[in-house]
């Protein structure tokens, strides 16, 4: 569906275009174990941005010259619907999907203990459902989900979050208008309880003492995120300590 | 006391435990690397992660595979394996190796005498690395569904090895006790 | 366990099974799985549906572009229907441009579709030779458990009816979009229904499962006035003249209980 460009994005008592506060998330909705067929799968939407992703593997990889003797190759393709954004998107790859697929990649390769499965691949399918910005943070977070219920090791969960600077102010969780008209867009992925960065990318102009702040906004977000993600996973585990439990004593 | 932990989640430090399976050590902290029951063995000192997740279906030294003959080289089958035991489906095969001298127990001499190209096989997996190395020595292993290479019909177990109802051709086989085609009922004169 | 993996020993098993009537989820030999079909899923999209047959789960996107016209049709807009298989789906999918599978499958949907002439392509055409509507149907199949046909169509068919299309006037050559949507031009709604054969039995939506051991299936498009529209064959093995009028009839009943849970057909103001 088509829309206008908005006239203001920021309102004079500090509320964005859909009403948030500037250092507000969208509505947060986080699944686990959505598809039968793969190995793990999470979906995630920020707002409208929704993302599916699906997890397969660690599986024994082809061609087999790619495989690595010491450790686990993680494979990512992040691909859009057609029917993912305004204008219909053609589904052959473009060259932003493969940079994303990269980048997004080298977001979740920290936090994957690729070195207990030697010569194998782990195959992490993203399809972004519905645009409408900080795709690629849904996504991150989406895959360290499904990596998670696929029961591959982890360090950590991988949360992200994209802050911007729209009409001169700091904003959390860019949506895709803030995106397009704004003046800055950073999105930044971590592992919350390790402190580490897995991704920053930036474009737009940000003086170093907006950055530092946009920085602090985008952990502060990662946070957030990082809970949401805790408590989907809780509750779709929990359920299952019963099941092991009466397996037990039945057993 | 169990607990539901996620992983990155600190489940004590080195001074109080040391990581056992689905933990691991970081910077003096012992944290979970999946979703699961935390569990602490104080005998051992030890505090680990039994997993709430399905485990990775990876082979491992111990699993019992279920696999079919890709091709057969001298002394050395090439074995594709289809399911793990006790794991949950596998979305590609894995490649694995099973050498005449894991055969049988005793002396094989040839290893076309224990399993021939398309059989499917049960089998011990005996390395954790791969290439993967099988073998069907045990009583339990061994082929557990052949075709008659000469006219394609299912064989059955017959004396210890296989036999094609159909051309009456019989087959040196190490047969599992699995095998899933039982020979028909012999009728009684 | 083994046994799942011998696809001869499976597919004896599964044909036992329905000698008896029986299937390998414990439905009847003509029972549909449960069927979910929700619409308005992608407000980007201009009309949109996710529909799940047991665990398969297909969700169709729609998009109305402006586009030109086809040369030998000057005064009809367009229909194009693509499946991509994702291979978030199913291990057997591979990233890549669509296979014979996915081709099949768009195709066999866009047949059903269009020969029922549920699209009046006619209202369509803005200016003819020109410019006309596009409608782009993207099929997305999200998890592969089997009967991606019925599913496909179940959902291209959900997410027209309840699409929207731009509104556009044509003033002194020119396209203006006024910025409303309307109702877009369907006049019928179609539905696909596909019959396995598995030995002497037929089935109706088959599983994965079932589908690896399938001789073949046979998908029959019925209008809402009964009226067959479209059919296809598939896999290697065949039917006698007998089975296929059976399959026919099985499918036409099926077909009048899934339209059922469609949207309505909502007639156009003006």
């Amino acid at each position: 569906m088509l829309s206008s460009a908005p006239t203001k994005l920021i309102s004079d008592d500090g509320r964005r275009a859909d009403g948030r506060r500037l250092d507000q998330l969208r509505e947060i909705k986080m699944e686990v174990s959505t598809l039968k067929n793969a190995d793990g799968s999470a979906c995630v939407a920020y707002g409208k941005t929704r993302v599916m992703v699906a997890v397969y593997g660690p599986r024994e990889l082809h061609p087999k010259h790619l495989a690595l003797p010491d450790r686990a190759i993680l494979r990512c393709r992040y691909h859009m619907a057609p029917f993912s954004v305004e204008v219909r998107k053609s589904p052959a790859p473009s060259r932003r999907e493969i940079e994303l697929s990269k980048v997004i990649r080298e977001a979740l390769e920290p936090a994957v203990f690729t070195e207990l499965y030697p010569r194998t691949s782990i195959d992490v399918f993203i399809e972004v459902l519905q645009a409408d910005g900080s795709t690629r943070c849904a996504s991150i977070t989406a895959a360290s989900l499904a990596l998670a219920d696929a029961g591959v090791a982890m360090r950590d969960l991988v949360a992200a979050v994209a802050v911007g600077k729209v009409e001169g102010k700091l904003v959390l969780d860019v949506m895709d208008v803030e995106d397009k008209y704004g003046e800055a867009d950073l999105p930044v992925a971590m592992m919350p309880s390790k402190k580490a960065v897995t991704l920053i990318q930036m474009d737009g102009q940000l003086t170093f003492e907006e950055f530092k702040e946009a920085f602090n906004l985008a952990v502060k977000g990662c946070n957030q995120i990082y809970d949401f993600q805790k408590e989907a996973l809780r509750r779709h585990f929990a359920p299952k300590i019963e099941e092991l439990e009466g397996g037990m004593s039945s057993g | 006391m169990k607990r539901l932990v996620l992983p990155g989640e600190v489940l004590g430090t080195i001074e109080e435990y040391i990581a056992g399976k689905g933990a691991y050590e970081d910077g003096g902290e012992i944290c979970a690397q999946l979703v699961g029951l935390a569990i602490f063995k104080n005998d051992r000192k030890e505090a680990l992660v039994e997993p709430l997740v399905k485990e990775v279906a990876v082979p491992k030294k111990g699993n019992f595979a279920i696999g079919q003959v890709e091709g057969v080289k001298e002394d050395l089958a090439n074995v594709r394996i289809l399911q793990l035991e006790g794991k949950r489906r596998l979305t590609k095969p894995f490649l694995a190796v099973l050498h005449v001298s894991q055969c049988g127990r005793g002396f094989v001499k040839s290893i076309g005498d224990a399993i021939g190209i398309g059989d499917f096989i049960r089998a011990r997996v005996l390395t954790d690395w791969p290439p993967y190395q099988l073998s069907i020595a045990e009583r339990s292993c061994g082929v557990i569904y052949a075709l008659c290479p000469f006219c394609g019909k299912a064989l059955v177990q017959y004396r210890g090895g296989l036999k094609c109802l159909d051309c009456g051709k019989l087959f040196k086989r190490k047969v599992a006790p699995s095998y899933v085609i039982k020979p028909p009922r012999e009728k009684r004169p | 366990m083994a046994e799942r993996v011998i696809p001869s020993v499976k597919r004896k098993q599964l044909l036992e099974l329905a000698a008896r009537g029986k299937r390998i989820d414990g439905r009847g030999l003509l029972d549909m799985r449960p069927v979910q079909i929700e619409t308005g899923v992608i407000e980007k999209a201009e009309g949109s549906a996710v529909v799940r047959l047991g665990s398969t789960m297909v969700m169709v996107g729609v998009k109305y572009e402006i586009g030109k016209p086809f040369e030998d049709t000057p005064n009809e807009g367009v229909l194009s229907v693509n499946a991509e298989f994702v291979p978030l789906a199913s291990p057997t999918f591979e990233p890549g441009p669509p296979d014979e599978n996915a081709i099949e499958l768009a195709r066999v949907v866009d047949r059903g579709l269009r020969e029922s002439k549920c699209l009046d392509l006619e209202k369509m055409c803005l200016i003819p030779g020109e410019k006309v509507w596009i409608a782009w149907i993207d099929i997305y199949v999200l998890d592969h458990d089997g009967n991606l046909i019925d599913a496909s169509a179940l959902a291209a068919i959900s997410a027209l009816l309840a699409s929207k299309i731009p509104e556009a006037k044509v003033e002194n050559g020119e396209i203006v979009l006024t910025g409303n949507y309307v109702v877009p031009p369907i006049r019928d709604r179609p539905v696909a229904v596909t019959i396995g054969k598995l030995g002497d039995q037929l089935i109706v939506d088959p599983c994965f499962e079932e589908e690896e051991v399938l001789d073949c299936r046979l998908t029959a498009s019925f209008t809402e006035g009964g009226l067959l529209c479209a059919m296809q064959k598939g896999l290697p093995g065949a039917f006698t003249a007998d089975e296929v009028i059976k399959a026919i009839e099985i499918a036409k009943v099926k077909s009048e209980e899934l339209r059922k849970l469609l949207p309505p057909l909502v007639t156009q103001h003006g």
